[in-house]
């Protein structure tokens, strides 16, 4: 079961929270003592007050969160975060707190800091540089610094760019840019990304001793709104990895059956031939609304591997799901889902889901 | 004997005769025909088309006051009835309708009424203020109701700025003085980038600069549902309902997860943290599973191909320099241990590190060193 809520509490006071509870397998599905015993389970992933002052949209928000600060990588953590916007607008950022552990689980003391010093050039561009040290029973195991640009010349042309640098390897961590256009019923969009998985470990770890091979992709994708019920959408990308270079690439075609989008049909195939993962996909889905409170949803998909190695010839998966919506507030939906794996013949899973929003009018 | 005859020359192929073609052709067109006009419904090409606009223009060019129509909208204030004329207002001046059913059914599009409905629950707007300022006149504003064609009768936001200057607000990401509750209300911009394209690749770099621009619709929700160390499970596993949406890890994912993560090294660990908990998340489900001993008893089936690791090194070594970061899913922590054996310094597994490789770390004093190069 899960609750979210959120209110605001006065104009510069709000608060959110979103938990869940649950039955889960004990042991985790392990064999020994305890095997197949159900216990209780749960957990908070966000509960945070917010103060902000509404004339310069400067916030402290306090509670578990995840920050996300321009290039360095985004943490949960119970702690702090502040933002003070200056004249100019010039912002700066600072977080501190302790790293997020599942069921309130502490076995060592492991907190994280950084900030974030940002710049607006108009309406047009922002830039930023921000830090992140983190620490693991007193150990450094994260320290990256960051710079990051987002772009708009135009209504219709944007760039986004960032890149993060682990000090304490002297490396790139990671890297991404992208540029796109959108005019009308179509958009384009030019990619890069440079992945260096040895620096996204954390420096305590052995395995980041071990890493020297980044991994980069080029790419562009295309959507293109073909007709007014009909929307194409296409992603190719090329890949070098360890001195293999290989590619990937999507095409997926959608057609509404209203003009309200609210059924469609759609077909997509996958190619993936990088290194040692060679295979095939496709998949078709249906979403079919019957009436203004039931809707069916159907969804297919096939995966061939180039080389089973025992692993099976190919991957069935499916899900046929009905959804049905008594009120306003009541969302219920019943599903069945089965697949045929790589280490096992046949799975089949009951979904079900029933949610009530509760809503306060002003 | 049998007499045997000549062989006779092939036939010329039959042509179809003139009355064939004409009738082949008068049964292609129309099929042809029926074909398009489905494509054209199928394809949306021919929109079902909308319901009538009410007739501002004609009331306009005839003298008739919005006010007339519209009465007690001059006082109108954020909440309260949205001042649409009911059919009594019509036959006020239409004594004699030519149908008699309700006005509304016909003159006027839902849609509009919708919009109205809309505007009125989400926005603070006052009427009142902005009658009297503009001196009772309505089309400054709702341009469109002069127009025949009326796409919208509620003014987009840039009409707004267009008398008002909320540069400072704006600035602050403070909607609150136009907007009721943003982020309820569920209002896209018109120019929303992060959500035309692939959104899992694209939000995380558009996000980098622009987080504060995010979070004036997005809550803290939206962020920690997938990023958050003790979510659940992913947004769009409770709603597979909704097949179009897109997400994370939908359809089969899990069947094709190694080859997913073979062919993006490192991406996983953008989530899946391989420190403290979340050094777990692989760990517990292949224990489970049966692909990892994890220290369990019984038949266990290995996830490495044949070849894996030989006296002479094998496959590991390389897949270890390309994703380290799997290795650590499962064999992290107390697992590195097993690199340790042969890896140590002096070992039979030589030189872990890459060409090149560089650190600022201690090799005597910091933790992962310690484990060959201790003193």
């Amino acid at each position: 079961m899960m609750l979210q809520g959120e209110d605001r509490l006065r104009p510069w006071l709000d608060a959110e929270a979103m938990t869940w509870l649950g039955v889960t397998d004990a042991a985790n599905g392990a064999p020994g003592p305890g095997a197949g015993s159900l216990g209780p389970a749960g957990d908070v992933v966000t509960v945070s007050v917010r103060a902000r002052d509404v004339r310069t949209g400067s916030e402290l928000r306090v509670g578990r969160m995840v920050v996300s600060m321009g290039a360095v990588r985004p943490l949960h953590v119970d702690g702090a975060r502040g933002l003070v916007r200056v004249f100019g607008g010039t912002t700066a950022e600072a977080f501190g707190g302790m790293l997020v552990q599942r069921g309130f689980a502490y076995p060592t003391v492991d907190w994280a800091t950084g900030g974030r010093l940002g710049q607006s050039l108009g309406d047009r561009a922002q830039v930023g540089v921000s830090y992140l040290q983190r620490r693991s029973d007193g150990d450094r195991s994260d320290e990256e610094l960051g710079a990051d640009l987002a772009f708009t010349p135009t209504p219709w042309l944007t760039a986004a760019s960032r890149a993060a640098f682990d000090v304490a390897s002297k490396g790139p961590t990671d890297a991404l840019v992208s540029v796109s256009a959108q005019r009308e019923e179509a958009r384009v969009e030019a990619f890069m990304t440079h992945r260096s998985p040895g620096r996204l470990l954390p420096s305590t770890s052995l395995f980041s001793a071990l890493g020297d091979f980044a991994a980069t992709t080029a790419g562009g994708t295309l959507r293109w709104r073909a007709f007014p019920r009909l929307e194409l959408l296409g992603t190719a990308a090329a890949q070098t990895q360890a001195g293999d270079v290989g590619g990937q690439g999507t095409g997926r075609a959608t057609l509404a059956l209203d003009d309200a989008w609210a059924g469609t049909v759609g077909l997509e195939a996958r190619r993936v031939q990088v290194g040692a993962a060679r295979w095939t996909g496709a998949r078709a889905l249906v979403a079919l609304p019957v009436s203004e409170r039931f809707r069916l949803a159907a969804e297919l998909e096939l995966v061939r591997p180039d080389e089973p190695r025992g692993r099976g010839a190919l991957w069935p998966w499916v899900l046929g799901a009905i959804g049905y919506r008594p009120s306003a507030a009541w969302d219920l939906a019943v599903g069945v889902e089965a697949s045929s794996g790589p280490t096992y013949r046949v799975e089949t899973h009951a979904l079900a889901r029933a949610s009530y929003s509760f809503e306060r009018s002003r | 004997m049998s007499r045997s005859s000549p062989p006779r020359p092939p036939r010329p192929p039959r042509r179809p005769s003139l009355v064939g073609r004409r009738l082949a052709t008068a049964a292609l067109l129309p099929t042809l025909a029926v074909a398009l006009a489905a494509c054209a419904g199928v394809l949306g090409i021919r929109p079902k088309p909308p319901g009538r606009a009410f007739e501002h223009h004609a009331h306009s060019v005839k003298g008739v006051s919005c006010l007339a129509c519209h009465d007690g909208v001059a006082r109108a204030q954020d909440t309260g009835p949205l001042h649409l004329p009911e059919t009594a207002k019509c036959l006020s001046c239409h004594a004699r309708p030519h149908d008699p059913r309700p006005c509304g059914g016909c003159h006027g599009r839902d849609e509009t009424r919708a919009a109205a409905a809309l505007a009125r629950q989400h926005l603070r707007f006052s009427h009142e203020r902005h009658v009297s300022t503009l001196g009772g006149q309505c089309v400054p504003c709702h341009a469109a109701a002069g127009a025949t064609s009326q796409p919208a009768l509620r003014p987009p936001m840039a009409q707004c700025f267009t008398c008002h200057a909320h540069e400072g607000q704006w600035r602050a990401r403070d909607c609150d003085g136009g907007h009721v509750d943003l982020p309820r209300e569920a209002a896209r911009p018109a120019s929303h980038v992060i959500h035309e394209g692939d959104f899992v690749r694209e939000h995380g770099v558009r996000a980098a600069a622009g987080r504060d621009l995010c979070a004036t619709c997005h809550s803290e929700r939206s962020c920690a549902a997938c990023h958050g160390a003790t979510t659940a499970a992913l947004p769009w596993r409770f709603s597979f309902d909704k097949p179009s949406l897109s997400g994370l890890h939908r359809a089969g994912f899990r069947l094709r997860h190694a080859d997913e993560a073979r062919a993006n090294p490192g991406l996983c660990t953008t989530c899946h943290e391989q420190s403290g908990d979340g050094a777990r998340f692989c760990r517990d489900c292949h224990v489970e599973r049966r692909v990892s001993s994890g220290g369990a008893t019984g038949a266990v089936r290995s996830p490495h191909p044949a070849g894996w690791v030989r006296a002479r090194g094998g496959e590991h070594g390389r897949a270890a320099r390309v994703d380290p970061a799997s290795c650590a899913g499962c064999h992290g922590g107390a697992g590195e241990a097993l690199c340790v054996g042969c890896h140590r310094v002096g070992g039979p597994g030589g030189n872990p590190h890459g060409r090149g490789y560089a650190s600022a770390l201690d090799p005597l004093r910091d933790r992962p060193c310690q484990a060959c190069h201790a003193p």
